[in-house]
């Protein structure tokens, strides 16, 4: 049977979601609720753009020669792992049929049964750390560490690369404190090759006014530069890797 | 072998003239990186100061002078300098640096009013020598017939050279420094006997008369070099005399000539053979190379001629295309980069970005990776460079072609061109639909045909039907209008320096060019997959249209429409060939529209795929701005299936690209740069020009121009300095697509 993807939209030429240059899967639907998110149109499930493994392989095929030096596909959205079986059958003919590589970028807000062979398939994980306790998770992205934690676990078992990240929002999570109880989690897993901070910024508010959705974070200004700099001088200070 | 050929190898160069040959048996390939690159020494920072100085000035006024006195040519001025004591590469256009000088010779009223729109008046002493004289001009609008006004005048074909020089010819200067003149007027001489010994058929007879045009002019740069205190008769004895002479052939070819575009050719890996040379010898360091290097480079950026107010609009910010062709593979296929190919990269850093000279990269796959990360650092660093698919050109052009303007490819001193400005293909369209009237000025230019009903939706075989006849009809119309305005040319106007330095006889390529491609095609693409139904004004013409559902566009790596803007191309050029060219040329076809979208676009109505009224069109052969919404790579995917084959005069695209939508941290953005790159010509795509730069900075440097003095931006197949552009055209830069992700 013919296995379709519902999609959000694609990005074939993206190069911050691993090596080289990617093609970028956004599928549509999250069970989380980030105070940060940027893409919130793609929580919704069930709507978005069917597409099939087929097509999506074939029109991959098609730009395979900007996907040299490393580069691939990547999934991310939304959440991809709450179409599991559409990413393990897509991860194996990237493999398979194409010879690119594939990456996986997850909130973990779910850890399919398939998780063990979709990882077998998988080059790179990036793991999104959004709080270092499950109270700040519930509260900030309904969501919580436990699942972060166990994706992490499964990478070690695997042996994956695993590339994480964390949004540092202003008075949030913007503490020295906080950026040591992260790399306090990231240093226990030496398959990480990088940690990785990324500065709070408004450019997805717009879309909140656009779906009616009430934006949380009204009034807290972008992470600066600056800051973001010194936290990040500080997190490799700390880190073990 | 002559004495100043010492230490190279002999070839069929040392029999006949053969730059090719002489460059193939000795140049020296560099894979290295650029870390043997020097910085700017202080005598060049010196003489940057003071250029700096004179740019700001011509940025406030406009020009820095105009030299109203007399008309250009070789030997009216006398030497000019910058710092005549430190200069090292020497020759100014008049005689002092961006004073510009006066030709009437493409037509009176052009050099009047240009004159005039900068506060100059032309001298009584220039208007009664030209009093009794023929230009260009006169003689084209003594042979237009009634139809070619009219289709001039309501803009469907624009930007003709007919009141300016064509230009887009590449002399092959590098002549003047392997052979020296003597031996080069001494096989003139030789053709023009055999010419004369000929049938005097009207051709024969007209390049006899050319060639002694030619000679007396090559003997004019004698005195001209001489003046500058150099001998050039014989041939250049080092890598100093050898810039020195190559300059001298390009400088005396623009005094004589205002071309729209003026370019050098493919100097650099030539001239590294004798900076290789010198090195080895001992006769030269590194720094000293780099100096050289600097200041022919000083010397092209400073190239001006004087342009009126409609010539800006149709080619803003001063271009004057002196576009040099770096690197490239020979016929064996081993790469021609040098270590002259990174000093003339080298120069964005040492002098400063600029938009001339337009550096254009030969890219081949087979370009060593070091190279290719230089390109790309440089891109990311100045937007200074544009690149140009060398495995698709060299096996139609053979290996020692250049790029004269944006995208012109031609074998060097062996082809020219005759420059053919382009034709309004979104107007073509509304023609089609209004039976042969014009949707704006509301007269009959085309024969009259049916016009389509109002109220009722766009039939798309119909409309197929009709555009057919109308393509059909203009076609023939553009290759006659051109034969006209060149052969107008060759007789009043002819480039005798220039052509000089081409061979006798050369093969002729005649380039015809289409705006309005991304419009046209969705247009089409809107009446076959929406519903589009015309509305029509008092005057019973349709201006406007009511377009209803969704429609592929073009830019978007989509099948259904990408095959309409490749039949667009493949047919109109098809149509073209149906009428014999002037001189025996053959056809070309650009997609190429320099900045004139905004003028074509300004003169277009309101078109089916949505676009309103008097809107910009989008560059070249671009996707229409912000249509190309599926990612970089769709959109490139969609341009790569134009055919170069019905396109061999260029297929243009310009790319905007947000720093952080390349990559994170510089390496990774050159490494995904050259993978771009590398990704667009691996599907036999032609021309890109690349942006690194965000939106807001263009905003910024729009609204507080003095913030950046120096910022470049790629357009169409050159770069401008973004103050230099008017506002209507800094905003249309600023639509543009710039690819980035959140």
């Amino acid at each position: 049977m013919e296995i379709i993807l519902n999609v959000h939209s694609i990005e074939s030429f993206a190069t911050l979601e691993g090596a080289g240059i990617r093609y970028a899967l956004f599928l549509q639907g999250c069970p989380y609720r980030c105070v940060y998110c940027h893409n919130p149109d793609t929580w919704k499930v069930g709507i978005g753009k069917p597409k099939s493994v087929d097509s999506i392989i074939e029109q991959m095929q098609h730009y395979k020669s900007f996907y040299k030096n490393g580069g691939g596909l990547t999934v991310t959205g939304g959440e991809p792992l709450m179409q599991s079986d559409g990413v393990l059958e897509l991860f194996k003919r990237v493999h398979s049929d194409l010879g690119l590589t594939n990456t996986i970028d997850t909130s973990c807000a779910v850890i399919p049964n398939n998780i063990d062979e979709i990882l077998e398939y998988t080059d790179l994980v990036i793991v999104d750390l959004k709080f270092h306790n499950n109270e700040d998770y519930k509260t900030y992205a309904n969501g919580t560490l436990d699942n972060t934690i166990t994706m992490l676990d499964k990478t070690l078992q695997k042996g994956v690369k695993v590339l994480v990240r964390t949004v540092v929002v202003p008075n949030l999570n913007d503490k020295e404190e906080d950026i040591q109880k992260y790399v306090d989690i990231v240093n226990r897993y030496p398959n990480v090759i990088k940690y990785e901070l990324l500065g709070y910024h408004t450019m997805g508010v717009f879309k909140y006014n656009e779906l009616g959705i009430k934006y949380r974070l009204e009034g807290i200004e972008p992470l600066s530069v600056t800051r973001l700099k010194q936290l990040q001088n500080f997190a490799n200070s700390k880190l073990k890797i | 072998m002559r004495e100043e050929w010492k230490g190279f190898n002999e070839g069929s160069w040392t029999e006949s003239i053969d730059v090719a040959d002489f460059i193939k048996r000795n140049y020296n390939f560099y894979d290295g990186d650029a870390s043997f690159l020097c910085g700017p020494t202080k005598r060049t920072s010196a003489i940057m100061k003071k250029v700096n100085a004179l740019l700001k000035e011509e940025t406030e006024k406009g020009v820095v002078g105009i030299d109203t006195e007399r008309e250009t040519s070789i030997l009216s001025y006398g030497p000019g300098y910058i710092d005549k004591d430190k200069e090292i590469i020497v020759g100014l256009q008049t005689e002092a640096p961006l004073v510009r000088g006066l030709n009437l010779f493409g037509g009176k009223r052009m050099a009047i009013s240009a004159c005039e729109n900068y506060g100059y008046k032309v001298s009584e002493k220039v208007l009664n020598e030209f009093k009794y004289r023929t230009t260009h001009n006169d003689g084209v609008f003594r042979a237009y017939n009634d139809t070619m006004r009219k289709a001039r005048h309501v803009g469907i074909i624009t930007g003709l050279p007919d009141a300016y020089g064509r230009g887009r010819l590449i002399g092959d200067y590098r002549r003047l420094a392997l052979y020296g003149m003597d031996f080069l007027i001494e096989k003139k001489m030789a053709d023009k006997v055999a010419y004369g010994n000929k049938d005097m058929t009207e051709n024969n007879i007209r390049i006899v008369e050319e060639l002694a045009k030619q000679i007396d002019f090559m003997k004019q740069l004698k005195v001209l070099a001489n003046n500058y205190g150099f001998d050039i008769s014989n041939p250049a004895k080092n890598a100093k005399e050898a810039v020195q002479f190559t300059y001298f052939a390009y400088l005396g070819s623009i005094k004589e000539q205002n071309g729209a575009a003026n370019s050098i050719g493919r100097i650099s890996t030539f001239l590294d053979i004798y900076f290789e040379r010198d090195l080895k010898n001992g006769d030269l360091t590194e720094e000293q190379a780099q100096e050289i290097m600097d200041d022919l480079i000083i010397k092209l950026r400073l190239v001006r001629h004087l342009r009126t107010e409609e010539y800006n609009d149709l080619f803003a910010g001063d271009p004057t295309w002196v576009t040099m062709s770096e690197a490239g593979v020979d016929s064996e296929g081993n790469p021609m980069v040098t270590k002259n190919s990174y000093r003339v990269l080298q120069t964005l850093y040492n002098l400063g970005s600029s938009c001339e000279p337009n550096i254009t990269i030969l890219w081949s796959q087979k370009l060593p990776q070091a190279y290719k990360n230089f390109c790309a650092q440089v891109s990311i660093d100045t937007d200074s460079i544009q690149y140009e698919n060398d495995d698709v050109m060299r096996c139609r052009y053979g290996n020692d072609y250049s790029i004269a303007c944006c995208v012109s490819a031609m074998d060097t001193g062996k082809q020219m061109q005759f420059f053919g400005a382009r034709c309004n293909m979104a107007k073509v369209l509304l023609m089609a639909l209004n039976g042969g009237v014009d949707e704006v000025h509301g007269v009959q230019v085309a024969p009259e045909g049916k016009v389509f009903e109002e109220g009722k939706p766009l039939n798309y075989d119909e409309v197929m039907k009709a555009y057919d006849k109308y393509s059909d009809w203009i076609a023939k119309l553009y290759v006659n209008t051109l034969n006209i305005i060149h052969y107008m040319h060759d007789k009043y106007a002819y480039e005798r320096l220039t052509m000089a330095f081409h061979d006798t006889d050369p093969h002729r390529w005649m380039a015809f060019g289409i705006s309005g491609l991304s419009v046209l095609a969705d247009s089409l693409s809107a009446i076959k997959y929406a519903k589009v139904t015309p509305i029509k004004d008092e005057r019973g013409i349709i201006v406007d249209f009511k377009t209803e559902g969704e429609f592929p566009k073009y830019g978007n790596d989509d099948d259904r429409v990408d095959a309409i803007a490749k039949y667009i191309t493949d047919d109109f050029y098809a149509k073209l060939k149906k009428t014999p060219c002037y001189r025996g040329a053959t056809h070309t076809l650009s997609i190429l529209t320099i900045t004139s979208n905004v003028v074509y676009g300004r003169k277009t109505g309101n078109t089916p795929d949505g676009r309103r009224a008097k809107e910009p069109f989008a560059p070249g052969a671009n996707p229409m701005h912000g249509r190309d919404a599926s990612g970089a790579v769709a959109s490139l995917a969609s341009v790569s299936k134009l055919d170069y084959d019905s396109c061999r005069d260029g297929i243009s695209n310009t790319f905007s690209v947000t720093p952080e939508a390349l990559g994170k941290d510089k390496p990774t953005q050159i490494n995904n740069l050259t993978t771009m790159l590398d990704g667009y010509f691996g599907r036999n795509a032609h021309h890109l020009n690349v942006n690194v730069l965000n939106r807001e900075l263009l905003i910024d440097a729009m609204n507080n121009p003095g913030k950046y003095p120096t910022l470049t931006v790629r357009v169409s197949g050159y770069a401008v300095n973004f103050n230099k552009l008017t506002r209507d055209k800094q905003e249309e830069v600023i639509a543009r697509t710039f690819h980035q992700k959140l």
